[in-house]
């Protein structure tokens, strides 16, 4: 296989996994009992999410990149294949509208310094779901 | 205004700004790519693409799109993520950065597709790049810029219709 392409699938790889470590991390610790010091969670979520939107960037370049490597041989849209990558698009797009109110509530709250929001579980736990749904569609799509 | 010179308040804009101007990039390029796969047309463009071309035209688009996000936002949302200034100025802020953002990726596309036709050192092909690059400053820069207006107002819509979800969030505890 060609290195730039090896290169573009293990960096796709990679942010998935970042999204996904990350997300399941920053769930835990706004779920837990007992909480653990409020602006420890606080200031690992603010980190999360500009992890989270470096790998998002890195996502949609590599995965653009992964489906040039089909070049012509791309499957029609129609086909099984196709429409398989049509929802996993549609869900990649999801993903990113929803995690746009859940960076601003962490970043309004970063900027106040203040205590975690109640919603943080809730938004990270949607997220955590959100991703290994998109997770099992690409193992779908990866098995033809 | 004493509240943008915050170090809290700046952090938080830089984050804003990161994080707007990644979904914009990434939004716009997989509506494009999911438009083209529906009517079929995704095979025969990434079949003429070159991969490291790709890889980093979408580079460009990312970075010019992130710092106009960052250049729309400067001052414009106060503490608890309330307005700081007028939504007509903030949408008009948008539709210009939106444009300048069009006219500075169509710039750093032209200079990643120059580069491999300069390195060919083909004559009649560099002199075709001359007159593509004529082209290019001219009437392909001022449709650049339009259609980048026309991206910033509709970005600026969805924007501000997540600014109000995430207002309501904010509010429910």
């Amino acid at each position: 296989m060609d290195p730039l392409h090896l290169l573009v699938r293990w960096a796709h790889v990679a942010g998935m996994a970042a999204i996904l470590g990350g997300a399941l991390l920053v769930w835990w610790l706004a779920a837990r009992r007992p909480p653990l010091e409020e602006r420890v969670t606080a200031r690992v979520a603010e980190g999360y999410e500009w992890i989270f939107w470096a790998a998002i960037g890195l996502q949609v370049m590599t995965g653009v990149g992964n489906l040039g490597a089909f070049g012509n041989a791309l499957p029609p849209p129609e086909s099984a294949w196709g429409t398989k990558l049509t929802i996993k698009l549609v869900a990649v797009l999801l993903l990113a509208v929803f995690s746009v109110p859940r960076t601003l509530v962490v970043a309004a709250r970063s900027e106040a310094d203040t205590t975690p929001h109640l919603s943080l579980p809730l938004l990270y736990g949607s997220t955590t779901v959100i991703v290994i749904g998109i997770l099992g569609l690409a193992v779908w799509l990866a098995h033809g | 205004m004493a509240e943008l010179t915050k170090p809290g308040t700046i952090e938080r804009d830089r984050l804003i700004a990161w994080a707007l101007g990644t979904f914009h990039a990434g939004v716009l390029l997989i509506t494009l790519i999911l438009l083209l796969h529906v009517t079929g047309g995704l095979a025969s463009l990434l079949g003429g693409l070159n991969t490291a071309s790709g890889l980093a035209l979408f580079a460009v688009l990312w970075v010019t799109t992130v710092w106009s996000t960052h250049r729309t936002l400067q001052g414009a949302l106060g503490p608890a993520l309330q307005n700081e200034i007028p939504i007509y100025q903030l949408v008009g802020r948008a539709v210009w950065r939106g444009g300048i953002n069009g006219a500075a990726f169509l710039g750093g596309a032209g200079l990643i597709l120059a580069i491999p036709i300069v390195l060919s050192g083909s004559r009649s092909a560099i002199y075709s790049l001359f007159v593509g690059a004529l082209f290019f400053a001219t009437f392909g820069l001022v449709g650049a810029f339009v259609v980048g207006c026309m991206v910033g107002l509709l970005f600026a819509g969805i924007d501000a219709l997540l600014l109000m979800a995430t207002r309501a969030v904010l509010n429910s505890r």
